[in-house]
């Protein structure tokens, strides 16, 4: 290999990709953040259909009966 | 340009400028002028007003409980200031790169933003509760079992226990506004950077943040004011209480003003609010923006 064809193959070469941002630890950063900004939102909503009782009872559970008529009073 | 067009220009400047204006006046400066008029009288409910000069402020200087929910709100600007906009800088710029999905993630960072503060006040009241809160909980299975506090009713952690759901609830704002920030700077700097060999690391702050730095300014000064502000989630969660660990300038507002009827008392303390707002504006601008332009 001649000096110019090393110079030519080196000049085509992509340059190197240093050290960049690794996507998948990007994902996993932002998706937590997101569950941490959907959870208090998705809680809210499913409270919505509980009785005061249920909410104080289990807080995380589905509500037994969906009591749309919370809505119906508000 | 002849006189008479140019007067003619200025009447039609007036004329759109006046609705602006009347409001402006009407719905700013009035109310602060009259504050700033309170503030220097004995104004109590049901009694007449007499002009007391700067009695209000000398005892304002000396009330503990001034202090004590002074030190509470700086402690909340402190963390808006250095926490909260930094953090939104880092996470704006992670949506920034993230491709798939941008969309997705950034109407998630913003939807905080849009859900009313004393229902997020509501929902971590009861994350939060000594008793069935969720957060205990968590620490119970995590094996922290050392960390469980009564959040709300425990005058040491409380503070923290109230300023972290406010802080969080905002920061989706300085997202929003830095994505779009972000989203202006042309893709050829990056470029121009990766072919140097720059990791997109590096370049957060060796190009985004110099670019940006007229945005981190109103970022900052506005986190600072809405921090100084801050209310509702301390009210929902413990009215400011217990004594005054969890309140902060408007709760002791609030309180002397609307609880206890002193409003000449409670208009001293939103005017030297408004001093600290100023300074802050002030310092900000002064230690960020010298040199730029």
């Amino acid at each position: 290999m001649t000096a110019a064809e090393t110079l030519r193959v080196a000049a085509a070469r992509p340059p190197r990709r240093r050290a960049r941002f690794p996507n998948k630890a990007l994902y996993a950063f932002l998706s937590i953040y997101c569950v941490l900004n959907l959870f208090p939102l998705l809680w809210l909503v499913l409270s919505s259909f509980k009785t005061n009782n249920e909410i104080y009872e289990a807080i995380l559970a589905l509500p037994r009966d969906w009591l749309f008529s919370n809505y119906g009073q508000a | 340009m002849g006189k008479r067009t140019r007067a003619r220009k200025r009447q039609f400047a007036v004329a759109f400028l006046a609705p602006a204006m009347v409001l402006y006046t009407g719905f700013m400066v009035l109310p602060i002028g009259a504050s700033l008029f309170y503030s220097l009288t004995d104004w109590r409910i049901g009694r007449d007003v007499s002009f007391v000069g700067l009695r209000n402020y000398i005892d304002l200087f000396q009330d503990e409980q001034y202090w004590a929910v002074a030190g509470n709100s700086f402690i909340l600007i402190a963390l808006a200031i250095f926490i909260q906009v930094p953090l939104a800088l880092v996470i704006a710029y992670c949506v920034h790169w993230i491709g798939q999905g941008f969309r997705f993630y950034r109407s998630v960072m913003f939807l905080p933003v849009v859900i009313a503060p004393v229902a997020i006040g509501l929902a971590f009241s009861i994350f939060l509760n000594g008793d069935i809160g969720l957060f205990n909980e968590l620490l119970r299975i995590t094996g922290l079992e050392g960390l469980r506090r009564n959040w709300l009713a425990d005058g040491d952690v409380v503070l923290w226990a109230v300023s972290v759901p406010n802080i969080w609830h905002h920061i989706g704002l300085f997202i929003i506004i830095f994505i779009a920030a972000l989203r202006g700077i042309p893709e050829e700097i990056f470029e121009a950077a990766a072919l140097d060999g720059a990791s997109r690391l590096a370049m957060l702050p060796m190009i985004a943040v110099p670019i940006l730095r007229e945005v981190i300014v109103i970022n900052l000064i506005l986190a600072a004011t809405i921090a100084i502000r801050a209310f509702d989630h301390s009210w929902i969660m413990t009215q400011g209480g217990p004594g005054q660990a969890s309140s902060y300038f408007a709760t002791l507002i609030y309180k002397r003003g609307f609880l206890d009827g002193q409003f000449a008392y409670a208009s001293a303390i939103a005017v030297t609010l408004l001093v600290y707002v100023l300074l802050i504006v002030f310092v900000v601008r002064r230690l960020l923006l010298r040199g730029a332009r």
